[in-house]
């Protein structure tokens, strides 16, 4: 007797010590529901060989405390494409449930209400959808990390949450909520980190968020549409460092209370409808690295009190309508990495210690009305990538010291009134990609020694540029576009010029070049756009420009070409825009092929060129080098007579 | 997968990403979207950035004075996939050179709309469907080359009325 009882007390104990179902039949069931049926991935979740109590422990993603209890589950970027089962419910001493980036679909189970001894819970960059169960939060009252982050979530925002006490990251952005922002999220005291960005949210912009004390990051912006404003009450966030409402229909001024934000590293206010003047209270913000105010309504003028702030790495505020000059405290900004100003109405000149700081990467004034030389020093550091000036009214001599800026890749600094040399090591640069100086009173000539394997985009028309087209030119390996027109340049057109495989659009045209259209153009197969014009060429129009088959648009017009127009043109299919009008071409224009779909406009002032697709032109065996200038009727009556004569002949 | 994630992960960076900033980007959109629908093993769109303020940069891409796009230079580049019908947005297209390359689907009723355009070059591709009326409503059109394609249905009759027509 007394041998069953102990046998039953055992049975007893061991029955009780096996929940419903093991750790390892909860994890295996996640295995089948996560890896969905195009899913993949888990592939070491298996039935142990051998029963192991402990065999669960060792999947990967899988953590254990000593009790064999799972306590971590991690498992990320793998395509499983499944769902989340209600079994997962299960996994009661889970402290961490991170699954990121694992297509996962379908809703969130509510079982997950069990899981109460979460911290951090992270199903960011799924494809979780229906609304979000904030009830299951209502028992994690040790959740320190709630990221739901980049999934197709929808609905109000969940209210359970301000219940959490120990809550510091909250991210719900990149999802379809709408409705507004819970005034009552004001409660989660604990916050550090609230992002609602990316998301369907209407309304006002609580200003209860203000007593979140702790709050060190908030993004509120980007597809969102609020009412409103910024309210001044955020000017109480004491901890925050990070500032993002861009993006999201804000109305109304900058208010000043915002420099009481003395933590405040960044502020991303861009893209919303902002009107009114920067306030000059912002100067307070010494720790300000990035200030970002660019496409709104500003009005006004840079503060001058903007110079306290040492600490400034980019500043954008380009596409609003501010006025006045650039401070000469720009120039002296000692970390000032970016500084993008476009599209104002900034006067003046530019800061002449701009640069000087050998940080400068990033430099976008273009779209203003500023004057004045280029600073010497804008690539001190060797770090500047981008020097976009464009339409603006600078003048005088680009410094020699921008020819040794080797970081250089973009230079975009047409319509303006620069003038002297360009100079000659910016035709050399390793890294330059676009160099865009038409538009100036550049003369001088182009340097003999050309090369770069990165430059695509060369402009330099409209210019007073003189000398010769340097055959170098074919050393831009990867040259697409070449912009020589309206200038001074003589000489021939080097042959080496067709070697770049790459050439699509070539403009040469308004120079003074002579010489013959080289015969080695037809080897130039990338050409889609072609303009020789208003030049002084002769010679034939070469046959070999029928080899062409990207060829789209030719220009020709206003040069001494003479001799025939190869009929071979009349098979480009892909030409579609002809003028070789103002020449000195003779024989006809073919009735065939693409000929027949040009104007008359194409082919006028030709004076010995008959148009044989309007009148019937003699043969072209009948012209010789001795036609004069009668034109097509006198040809046309010889013919006639010359039939009239072979006729006579047949019937005698 | 939520569509904005494409857009502001770039926010982390300091540099911001422009979205439609003047009137002028809603071509480069337009052309954007051409380009996700197209399949470029060649990378020949590579340049077409959406976040400059216009296309005109972009390589096989030309614009006017006024920064708006007047050709279009796609012929011979490799490319698969489909148009779109927001090609219909780019009011100043004068030529829209897409011959010669292995494109599919329909021609959208939308290219109706491109009211400058003289030449529409899609020969030589996989394009299929009708040939949509609204073509009629190019006034200036002088080529339209639509041939060594799969297409099928009727010529309509509304390009009788194109009297500029030289090349079909």
């Amino acid at each position: 007797m007394r041998k069953s009882l102990w046998f039953l007390v055992i049975l007893l104990a061991v029955f009780t010590a096996c929940s419903a179902y093991s750790e390892l039949e909860v994890l295996l069931k996640l295995k089948s529901s996560m890896t969905g049926p195009k899913g993949s991935g888990l592939e070491d979740w298996e039935v142990p060989s051998r029963p192991s109590p402990s065999a669960h422990c060792n999947f990967s993603g899988v953590t254990c405390d000593e009790d064999l209890w799972v306590v971590s589950l991690n498992v990320s970027f793998q395509n499983l494409s499944g769902s989340v089962p209600p079994e997962i419910g299960f996994l009661l001493k889970l402290v961490n449930l991170t699954i990121v980036g694992d297509n996962l679909t379908g809703i969130l189970p509510v079982e997950m209400a069990n899981l109460t001894s979460l911290k951090i819970l992270n199903v960011s960059n799924n494809a979780f959808n229906g609304s979000f169960p904030g009830e299951i939060t209502l028992g994690m009252t040790q959740l320190e990390i709630l990221d739901i982050y980049d999934n197709n979530f929808s609905g109000l925002l969940p209210i359970e949450l301000v219940y959490l006490k120990n809550l510091k990251h909250l991210h719900l952005g990149g999802n379809f909520f709408s409705g507004n922002i819970p005034e009552s999220y004001s409660k989660i005291q604990s916050l550090e980190f609230l992002g609602l960005n990316g998301n369907s949210l209407s309304g006002k912009i609580p200003a209860s968020l203000a007593r979140l004390n702790n709050l060190k990051q908030i993004s509120l912006g980007y597809f969102n549409a609020y009412e409103g404003g910024i309210p001044p009450e955020f000017g109480s966030l004491s901890s925050l460092e990070y500032l993002d409402v861009a993006s999201c229909r804000l109305s109304g001024e900058l208010p000043s209370s915002l420099g009481q934000l003395k933590n405040l590293q960044k502020l991303f206010l861009q893209y919303n409808n902002l009107s009114g003047p920067i306030p000059p209270q912002l100067s307070s913000l010494l720790r300000l690295k990035v200030l970002d105010l660019s496409v709104n309504n500003l009005t006004g003028e840079i503060p001058e009190s903007f110079s306290e702030i040492k600490s400034f790495t980019l500043i954008n505020l380009f596409l609003n309508h501010l006025v006045g000059p650039i401070p000469k405290f720009i120039g002296d900004l000692p970390n000032l990495e970016v500084l993008q100003i476009w599209g104002n109405n900034f006067t003046s000149q530019l800061p002449e210690t701009l640069g000087q700081n050998g940080k400068l990467v990033v430099l976008d004034v273009c779209y203003n009305h500023l004057t004045g030389p280029i600073p010497r020093d804008l690539c001190k550091g060797g770090k500047l990538k981008s020097l976009i000036l464009m339409s603006n009214s600078f003048s005088g001599q680009l410094p020699e010291e921008l020819g040794e800026c080797k970081s250089l890749n973009k230079l975009r600094i047409m319509s303006n009134r620069f003038n002297g040399t360009i100079p000659a090591g910016i035709f050399i640069m390793p890294q330059l990609s676009i160099m865009e100086l038409h538009d100036n009173h550049f003369s001088g000539e182009l340097p003999s020694e050309i090369s770069s394997d990165a430059l695509e985009t060369l402009k330099v028309s409209r210019n007073e540029i003189s000398g010769n087209i340097p055959p170098a030119i074919s050393n831009l390996g990867n040259l697409q576009t070449l912009s020589l027109e309206h200038n001074k340049f003589y000489g021939e057109i080097p042959r080496e010029i067709f070697h770049l495989k790459h050439l699509s659009k070539l403009n040469i045209s308004s120079n003074n070049i002579s010489g013959e259209i080289p015969s080695s153009i037809s080897e130039c197969n990338s050409l889609t756009s072609i303009d020789l014009s208003a030049n002084s060429l002769s010679g034939e129009i070469p046959s070999g420009i029928a080899k062409l088959i990207n060829l789209g648009d030719l220009d020709i017009s206003q040069n001494h070409l003479s001799g025939q127009i190869p009929s071979e043109i009349g098979s480009m299919s892909s030409l579609v825009a002809l003028n070789i009008s103002y020449n000195n071409l003779s024989g006809s224009v073919p009735a065939s092929g693409q000929f027949l779909a040009f104007n008359n406009t194409s082919f006028v002032g030709n004076p010995n060129l008959c148009d044989s697709r309007i009148v019937s032109c003699p043969s072209q065996l009948l012209y010789s080098a001795q036609v004069s200038n009668q034109g097509c009727m006198a040809w046309f009556y010889s013919w006639k007579l010359m039939f009239i004569s072979l006729a006579l002949h047949s019937y005698l | 997968m939520a569509a904005q994630t494409w857009l502001w992960t770039s926010l982390t960076v300091a540099v911001t990403v422009i979205l439609t900033v003047v009137n002028g980007n809603s071509e480069g959109d337009a052309l954007f979207t051409l380009r996700k629908s197209l399949k470029d093993p060649d990378n020949v769109l590579q340049s077409w950035d959406p976040t400059l303020v216009n296309p005109c940069t972009w390589f096989h891409i030309t614009c006017n004075q006024d920064n708006r796009v007047t050709r279009v230079d796609l012929g011979n580049s490799n490319l698969s996939g489909h148009l779109v019908p927001e090609l219909g947005k780019l009011q100043h297209l004068q030529y829209l050179e897409l011959y010669k390359n292995n494109i599919q689907g329909p021609i959208p009723s939308e290219l109706g709309n491109l009211k400058s355009l003289i030449s529409l070059d899609l020969y030589n591709n996989n394009i299929s469907g009708t040939i949509p009326p609204s073509l009629g409503k190019l006034k200036s059109l002088v080529f339209l080359r639509l041939n060594d394609n799969r297409l099928t249905g009727p010529i309509p009759r509304d390009l009788a009325n194109v009297s500029s027509l030289k090349v079909v």
